[in-house]
């Protein structure tokens, strides 16, 4: 059944399958870059949004303009922004995250306009009323300019459906999340979950969140993996792909949690249905699970509380930092985070992905890694 | 004025204005003045990054300091390299930025006596309290929450938004602009979002200093801001003159005073001073270079140990007529309204616009008004604001809009062995050599 999943996993729109067939049903689709990006209001609106989350096998040739200085993700999505790769969609969002996030807004503005182009100034800080009313206040213009490019007004009815939907997608992603780590055998690799996750990312919701419910009764039904993997918990923000899963699991470790932009920060924390939808969605996308570019006092604490809880929970034996090359935010966090895990003697391992994931590196690393855990 | 040691990849500035020459006796007089007030306890350290409302600092009568100027200096006095070694060896990765490293090295490592010894001059007292403002680099605040970490201190994050096009069409476009180099209207909400963070900083401050701001005091100092702020202002419309009274090299100097003394008298009576002499120039009709034959804009944080490259520029009778860097810190504000306009000044002026657009506007009016012929763009490669926002920015503007050629250079501001000296000046020498057949045939 994973390959129902696996077809959806084509990080390049024109080239995938599940994308061309929302265009050929009449469907408008947007990009987007990031978990805070609240895609309620596009799917309220009749739009589909889709993620943009770099690609594998790119050149990486974003034009003179665009410096090598910067992620592989955001010099992938640049390249097919400015290219041909998402040509079949038709608007964009950037959500204020980091700088590449902002170049990319910049880029798209000045050399591929899309019909609806449009930047949210998210803040960088959560859990302040001020930053609260400053966000609720850009979101209320987000929904007016959705508004006017539809040519109708976005109903409550139809922004707390969206949501529902997507709390429904949330709880059953947590519900696949579990089967990763939380019982001794686990009945899902890393590697299949990142698959069914990426598919999310492109698949109409209320479809995928069908797909999702079948998997989850197979799953349910079958029995967990043999074998006894080193458990890891993976950190670091995005991929285009899933290799470092596999690679993982190939030198016997199994990714059984993570805090990942394509896997935790996108569905913890559900949308609250007990209060005015667009209140619950902007408390939501500011106060959830914070990523490396947020940075109120306390974040360190919380993101350390969020790795220490999963590898609590799962069994996890060790924490691997995959993090991307240029990536200064997630990189300066890590700083912190390392001293956290040395006091508390968890094991870590630090690896920086590019182009590729550096597998024949990272697989030597791995080896020794895994027996510093097992004597551990 | 110009240097000939073009080997050297380390080599100091010769600055033309006497007020720029006396620079470096203020810093020295500045740290001096911060390990004074920590040693004896008469007041409190609080540390900042690069651009923050110190206006309010001043006002408590608290000292500000700034680890990232500290490792300015550690660059400019050839001392930045055995502390950014300590940084990696604790697994800083190598494209972190310099100015991270050098001050983490410091702080983490213990080095031997021939590395204590220099750096005395300019060693950084330790903080009482950590702030930062998210306004131009997102590392800056990350980087303070570490540093509170270590030293154990509280720890104060203010955020700043980027500000999107649709923003310049804001109905609700604030009555009163400060500052003259962004045409960006600001929205009510954003203000009120700075004024609220500005308040709940001043409570911050309050609760860990145990000072009570003087609001007649804050709006004193505002003045003091306003009126250093408009004679910095007015060192950038002097250099319009040709031939131009200073240089890269002077002004990449004087900013020290916008940056880490806004709000007193002492930064706006230098100002004054510096506007003078710049004057007397213009009006004798002097120049730095008694030929001018190129006028440069120079962007991107310039290389603190080898500074003499903007002398290098004067063989080829080009100077360095105007930076970005330097010219950040040109906003001035209402001392009527204090919180108001530091919020515009520091959380939305220069820097948050989004997009090549807005900034496109900013660079055309460089263009015409500096009358450039080129621009060198120091791509710092660790910094991601500047190699992934500002130089694409002007890289665009200038070449693709206005016509000006413009010279990207991969290199550091603070790390010499990111920097390959003599692949440097052959492309600047090169580039040189393209603007004179396209100037002068």
């Amino acid at each position: 059944m994973i390959e129902k999943f696996e077809r959806a996993n084509q990080p390049m729109t024109l080239k995938n399958p599940v994308v061309q067939e929302l265009k050929a049903a009449g469907k408008k689709v947007f990009g987007y870059t990031c978990t805070n990006f609240p895609e309620e209001i596009l799917y309220a609106a009749g739009i589909i949004p889709v993620r943009a989350i770099g690609a594998p096998g790119l050149t990486g040739e974003t034009g003179p303009l665009q410096p090598a200085a910067q992620c592989f993700i955001a010099r992938g999505n640049m390249e097919m922004a400015l290219g041909e790769g998402f040509s079949n969609l038709d608007g964009f969002v950037i959500t204020n995250t980091c700088d590449m996030a902002q170049n990319f807004y910049g880029a798209l503005e000045y050399y591929k306009p899309f019909p609806f182009c449009y930047f949210i100034s998210r803040p960088n800080i959560a859990h302040s009323e001020p930053a609260l009313k400053f966000f609720r206040y850009e979101i209320d213009m987000f929904i007016k300019a959705v508004e006017e490019y539809v040519g109708k007004p976005i109903s409550e009815d139809d922004l707390s459906e969206a949501v529902a939907t997507y709390n429904t997608n949330r709880r059953l992603l947590s519900e696949l999340y579990d089967l990763r780590g939380k019982s001794e055998r686990p009945k899902i690799s890393g590697s299949d979950f990142t698959k069914v996750m990426i598919a999310s990312f492109y698949m109409d919701k209320k479809e995928h969140n069908q797909l999702l419910e079948g998997y989850l009764q197979e799953l349910k039904k079958a029995p967990g993996m043999e074998g006894e993997p080193v458990r890891i918990h993976l950190s670091g923000s995005t991929y285009p792909d899933t290799d470092i899963f596999g690679l993982i699991e190939e030198t016997g470790g199994l990714v059984v949690s993570d805090d990942l932009c394509v896997g935790t920060r996108y569905f913890m924390n559900p949308v609250r249905e007990d209060r005015n939808p667009v209140d619950a969605l902007t408390d939501r996308y500011l106060n959830k699970l914070a990523c490396p570019c947020m940075h109120q006092g306390g974040k360190l604490d919380e993101r350390y509380n969020f790795i220490t809880a999963q590898l609590k929970q799962n069994r996890g034996q060790g924490v691997l930092f995959g993090l991307q090359r240029f990536c200064d935010t997630h990189l300066v966090d890590y700083q912190a985070l390392r001293y956290r895990l040395e006091r508390d003697g968890i094991p870590f391992l630090y690896h920086e992905v590019e182009t590729t994931i550096g597998a024949g590196q990272l697989r030597t690393k791995l080896e020794a890694f895994y027996e510093i855990v097992k004597g551990a | 004025m110009s240097n000939s040691d073009s080997k050297k990849a380390t080599s100091k500035s010769i600055k033309s204005l006497k007020t720029a020459n006396e620079v470096f006796t203020n810093v020295l007089e500045y740290y001096k003045r911060g390990y004074e007030a920590k040693a004896s306890g008469s007041t409190k350290i609080v540390y900042h990054t690069g651009w923050d409302p110190v206006e309010i600092d001043y006002a408590m009568g608290l000292i500000p300091m700034f680890p990232e100027n500290f490792s300015a200096a550690c660059g400019a006095t050839q001392l930045s390299i055995p502390l950014i070694e300590v940084a990696e060896s604790m697994n800083a990765p190598e494209d972190l930025c310099s100015y991270f490293k050098n001050h983490y090295g410091f702080m983490k490592g213990t080095f031997p006596e021939e590395v204590l010894k220099p750096l005395s001059r300019i060693r950084i007292p330790d903080p009482d309290m950590v702030a930062s403002c998210k306004n131009l680099c997102r590392l800056h605040p990350l980087w303070m929450r570490i540093v509170a970490e270590h030293y154990d201190v509280p720890y104060f994050s203010i955020d700043s938004p980027v500000m999107p096009p649709r923003y310049d069409k804001n109905p609700f476009a604030f009555e009163k602009q400060w500052g003259g180099h962004i045409r960006q209207q600001i929205g009510k909400e954003a203000i009120e979002y700075g004024v609220a963070q500005l308040k709940q900083y001043i409570a911050f401050l309050e609760e860990h200093s145990g000072r009570k701001m003087d609001y007649d005091r804050l709006k004193e100092c505002a003045a003091h801001s306003a009126r250093m702020g408009s004679l910095y202002n007015e060192i950038f419309e002097l250099r319009k003159n040709v031939p131009c009274p200073a240089g890269g090299e002077d002004l990449n100097t004087l900013v020290f005073f916008a940056v880490t003394m806004a709000g007193t008298k002492e930064a706006a009576d230098f100002y004054q001073r510096v506007v003078d002499e710049m004057k007397e120039r213009v009006a004798q009709g002097k120049g730095v270079l008694e030929n001018e034959r190129f006028r440069l804009v120079f962007d991107g944080i310039p290389p603190w140990f080898n500074m003499g490259l903007f002398n290098y520029l004067h063989k080829f009778g080009a100077l360095s007529v105007e930076e970005l860097y330097p010219r950040l810190w040109c906003e001035t504000v209402d001392p009527e309204k204090p919180l108001e306009s530091l919020a515009i000044k520091y959380m939305y002026s220069m820097g948050h616009t989004t997009t090549f657009t807005q900034f496109l506007e900013y660079n055309r009016d460089r263009v015409k008004d500096w009358k450039i012929d080129g621009a060198i763009l120091w791509n710092l490669t660790t910094c991601r604001l500047m190699a992934v926002i500002l130089n694409p920015r002007d890289k665009t503007s200038f070449e693709r809009e206005l016509g000006i050629p413009a010279l990207m250079l991969d290199a550091d501001q603070v790390d010499p062995r990111r920097f390959a000296h003599a692949q440097v000046i052959s492309r600047i020498d090169a580039f040189m050599e393209m603007l004179e057949q396209r100037k002068y045939g």
